[in-house]
C-alpha cells in the first residue's frame, strides 16, 4: 500500500495537482522507512492492564472469607490510590481542551486505577453491603470514579467504563457481548429507563460541545446514546405499546440525522438510518399483523424483492447525498 | 480476467492512496478534491459500516429474491435442484452486473458474490450428495470470484474448502493415512505462502492487495494450526482413538510442542525483519493461542497467578520496548507514522474495556461477585 502513495504523488504531480515541493516532502519521508510500533505496543500494555486487573479480581473473589482478605481489599484500595496518585503527579494541568501525558503508558495506568476502584467497590458491597441491598451504588461509585478519572486525565476508556457503570447502576448491561444477545434489559420499564438515561447522555454530550468541556468526548456520549435508543426502541417495536417507541424512533432519527450531518460523521449516519429502516421494517410488519389478511400477507411476500429493491436504491442515493455535503 | 473497466480500477487504487496522502496531512483538501475529479473511480465504500449496512441490505434482497422465485416455481418442488440453480443463475447474473455497473467493494457485490457461491455450491452440492463435491466446487468457484472480482473474502472461502476437502478425503475416504493429515495441511500452508511470494512480484499484484494479504494471513494461520499441538493432540484423539497416558503421548510430540512455540517465534522475528505488520499481528496471536495450548494441558500455576505473572510480563516487556523505540526517527520506531493513522485500535479498546469491567449488575442478584470482571481478557488472545 505504501509503495503505492509514492507512485501516486508522482502522478499527481505529473497532472499538476501536487507542486514539487510536496512530491519531494513525501518521498523524503517514505525514505525514512518507518515501521511505526506505536498501537502495538500500546495495545498489549492495554491487554496487559486487562491481565493484571482480571488477576486481582479472581484472587479477591477466591479469598473471600480468609483471614488475607482484609489486607488484600487495603492493598488493591491503595494500588487504585496509588495509581491515580502517580497520574496525578505527571499529568498535564487540567484544562478543558484535549490533553495528553508525555509518555501514553500513563492512560493505561489510569486505567487500572479505575478498573481496580471497581473492583473495590464491588468487594464491598459484597463483602459488608454498606451500600444497602443491591449492587446499584456500588456502580455508581465506580462511575463517579470513572468520570473523575476521565475528565481529570482526559481519558476515553475512563469514560467509557464510567457510562457502562452508571447504565448498570440503573440496571442496564451494557457489555458488547450483552448487546450482541440483545440481552441488555430485565423488564419493560428498563427500555424506559434506556431512553431516559439515552437522552442523558445526548444532553451531556451536547453540554461537552456548547460549554467546550472536553469537547472530544462528545461522540462517545452521542455514540452510546444513539445504540442504547436503538436498541432500546427495536425491543420495544416488539413489546405491547408499540407506538410509543415507534415515536421514540421518529425523533431520535431526527436528532441523529441533524447530529451526524453537524459532525460529519458517517458511522452515526449509518446507523441513524440502519436503525430507522429496522424500525420501519418491525412497525410495517406489525401493521400488517393487525390487518389480519392472509391475502395481503402473500402479495407482501411477493413483492418484498422489490421493497428491497427499493430500499437500496433509497440508500445508495441518501448515503452518496451525505458524501457530497461533506467531502 | 478482472471485470470492472481498467481505466476506472486504477483510478480507484489511486484515489484511495491520495486519501491516505490527504490523511497524512501531505496533501490539502482541495488537492484531494482535484485529484477525485480529475480521476473519476470506481463506487466503492471505504467506510467499514457503510459497507456493512449495504452488504446486509444486499442479503435481504437476495434472500427476499430467493423467496419469490421459491413461490413462483412451487410446482417444480419434486425436482428443487431446479431452483437451486435458478437462483444460482440469479447470482452470477447479479454479480455480474454490479461489476458492469462499477460496484467494487461496495458491500452490494459483497452480498451477491457470496449470495451466488452459496447457491451454486448448494445446487451442485443437493445433485450430487457428495461432499467432495461440493467442497471442490467451492474451492473453484470462490477462486474465480477472487481473481475476476478481487474479493478478498473469497479467498478466505476458498482456503477454508481447501483445507476441507484435503480433511474431508482424508477422515472419511482414508486416501492416505490420518496420521499424514497435519503435514498435508503444513505443505499446503507452505505452498499458499510461495505461490503469494510469487504473486505479489507481479504486474498485477496492486490491484489484488487485499486478496493477497488475506492469502498471507490464510497460510500463516493454516501453517500454525496445522502443526499446534492442541489441535494435533484433540484431533488425535478423535480420530486414530489414541489415549494419551502420562507416559505416552501422540506420536512425534516433541515435534509439535516445539512448532508450536517456535512459529509465532519465528513470525514475530520475521515481520520485524520484513516489516510486515499483518504478519506481526499473526505472530502475536498465535503466540497467545500457544500459551494458551500449554495452560489448557498443564496448569502450571492457578490462573489467577498467571493472569497477574503474564500482566506484569507484558507491560515490563511492552514499556522497556517503548523506551527503547522513543524518538527514533526512522525505521522500526514507537513515534506515529504520518501514513498508518489507526484510529480503529484505540477505538477497540474502548468497546473492549466494557466486556471486562463491568463490575455488578443488579440483576444477577447479591451472589454474583464480580468484581474485576472474570469475562477476563476480553481483548483475549490469552487465557
Amino acid at each position: 500500500m505504501h509503495s503505492q502513495t509514492e507512485k501516486t504523488a508522482e502522478i499527481l504531480f505529473e497532472n499538476e495537482i501536487i507542486s514539487k515541493d510536496e512530491l519531494v516532502s513525501v518521498k523524503a519521508y517514505r525514505s525514512l522507512k518507518i515501521f511505526s510500533l506505536h498501537h502495538e505496543l500500546l495495545f498489549l500494555l492495554y491487554i496487559a492492564v486487562l491481565l493484571l486487573s482480571g488477576g486481582i479480581g479472581i484472587l479477591v473473589y477466591k479469598n473471600i472469607d480468609t483471614i488475607g482478605h482484609t489486607i488484600l481489599i487495603a492493598l488493591v484500595f491503595l494500588a487504585s490510590v496509588g495509581c491515580f496518585f502517580f497520574s496525578l503527579k505527571k499529568a498535564p494541568k487540567f484544562s478543558r481542551e484535549e490533553t495528553f501525558f508525555d509518555h501514553p503508558a500513563f492512560d493505561y495506568l489510569v486505567l487500572f486505577g479505575t478498573l481496580l476502584s471497581g473492583t473495590f467497590f464491588g468487594y464491598l458491597q459484597f463483602q459488608y453491603s454498606p451500600f444497602g441491598n443491591g449492587f446499584a451504588l456500588a456502580s455508581a461509585l465506580t462511575s463517579i470514579v470513572g468520570f473523575a478519572a476521565a475528565y481529570r486525565f482526559d481519558n476515553r476508556s475512563s469514560l467509557s467504563i464510567a457510562i457502562t457503570t452508571l447504565a448498570a447502576a440503573v440496571g442496564i448491561t451494557m457489555t458488547p457481548k450483552a448487546v450482541m444477545e440483545l440481552d441488555v434489559f430485565e423488564n419493560l420499564p428498563m427500555f424506559y429507563i434506556g431512553v431516559v438515561l439515552g437522552i442523558v447522555l445526548i444532553a451531556w454530550g451536547e453540554y461537552s460541545e456548547r460549554t467546550h468541556l472536553k469537547k472530544h468526548f462528545s461522540p462517545v456520549f452521542y455514540g452510546f446514546a444513539q445504540h442504547l435508543i436503538g436498541i432500546c426502541c427495536i425491543v420495544g417495536l416488539v413489546q405491547d405499546f408499540w407506538f410509543v417507541f415507534a415515536l421514540i424512533v421518529a425523533a431520535s432519527t431526527y436528532y441523529f440525522f441533524r447530529k451526524s450531518h453537524e459532525l460529519e460523521s458517517a458511522v452515526f449516519f449509518v446507523f441513524t438510518i440502519l436503525y430507522a429502516y429496522i424500525a420501519v421494517n418491525i412497525a410495517i410488519v406489525r401493521l400488517l399483523i393487525l390487518t389480519e389478511s392472509e391475502d395481503l400477507m402473500l402479495l407482501c411476500a411477493y413483492i418484498a424483492p422489490i421493497f428491497y429493491l427499493g430500499s437500496i436504491v433509497f440508500f445508495i442515493q441518501t448515503v452518496r447525498k451525505f458524501n457530497k455535503q461533506h467531502k | 480476467m478482472i471485470a470492472f473497466n481498467r481505466q476506472l480500477l486504477e483510478n480507484t487504487f489511486l484515489v484511495d492512496s491520495a486519501e491516505e496522502l490527504y490523511d497524512a496531512k501531505f496533501i490539502s483538501k482541495d488537492q484531494l478534491k482535484a485529484a477525485k475529479e480529475k480521476f473519476p473511480a470506481l463506487k466503492t465504500h471505504n467506510n467499514l459500516f457503510i459497507r456493512i449496512a449495504f452488504f446486509l441490505l444486499g442479503c435481504f434482497c437476495y434472500s427476499s429474491a430467493s423467496g419469490t422465485v421459491a413461490l413462483v416455481c412451487s410446482p417444480l418442488m419434486d425436482q428443487y435442484q431446479i431452483i437451486l440453480f435458478l437462483l444460482a443463475a440469479l447470482g452470477i447474473f447479479a454479480t455480474e452486473s454490479l461489476a458492469r455497473h462499477h460496484y467494487y467493494a461496495h458491500g452490494l457485490d459483497d452480498s451477491a458474490i457470496l449470495g451466488m457461491q452459496i447457491c451454486i455450491v448448494g445446487a451442485f452440492g443437493v445433485t450430487f450428495e457428495s461432499i467432495p463435491v461440493a467442497l471442490t466446487i467451492a474451492t473453484v468457484i470462490s477462486a474465480l470470484s477472487a481473481i475476476r472480482y478481487l474479493h478478498t473474502i473469497s479467498v478466505v472461502i476458498c482456503t477454508g474448502s481447501i483445507v476441507g476437502l484435503i480433511a474431508n478425503l482424508v477422515i472419511e475416504y482414508q486416501v492416505i493415512p490420518e496420521l499424514y493429515l497435519t503435514f498435508v495441511l503444513f505443505i499446503l500452508a507452505i505452498g499458499l505462502f510461495v505461490v503469494h511470494r510469487k504473486l505479489s512480484k507481479t504486474e498485477q499484484a496492486r490491484f489484488y492487495a487485499n486478496p493477497l494479504r488475506a492469502m498471507q494471513l490464510c497460510s500463516l494461520l493454516v501453517g500454525y494450526f496445522s502443526v499446534n499441538y492442541l489441535v494435533v493432540r484433540e484431533l488425535a484423539q478423535d480420530l486414530m482413538q489414541i489415549e494419551v497416558t502420562e507416559d505416552k503421548d501422540i506420536p512425534l510430540a516433541f515435534v509439535f510442542y516445539f512448532l508450536t512455540f517456535a512459529i509465532p517465534i519465528a513470525y514475530l522475528i520475521c515481520s520485524i525483519k520484513e516489516k510486515n505488520r499483518l504478519m506481526l499481528w499473526t505472530g502475536l496471536f498465535t503466540l497467545g493461542f500457544s500459551i494458551f495450548t500449554i495452560r489448557y494441558y498443564y496448569h502450571i500455576m492457578p490462573p489467577e497467578w498467571a493472569l497477574l505473572f503474564g500482566g506484569i510480563l507484558l507491560s515490563a516487556v511492552s514499556l522497556v520496548l517503548i523506551r527503547k523505540l522513543k524518538h527514533r526517527e526512522t525505521g522500526i520506531t514507537f513515534e506515529k507514522d504520518r501514513m498508518h493513522p489507526s484510529q480503529a485500535l484505540s477505538l477497540a479498546q474502548t468497546v473492549i474495556v466494557n466486556s471486562h469491567a463491568i463490575p455488578n449488575v443488579p440483576s444477577k442478584g447479591p451472589m454474583e461477585f464480580g468484581g474485576g470482571g472474570f469475562s477476563g481478557g476480553g481483548a483475549g488472545e490469552n487465557y
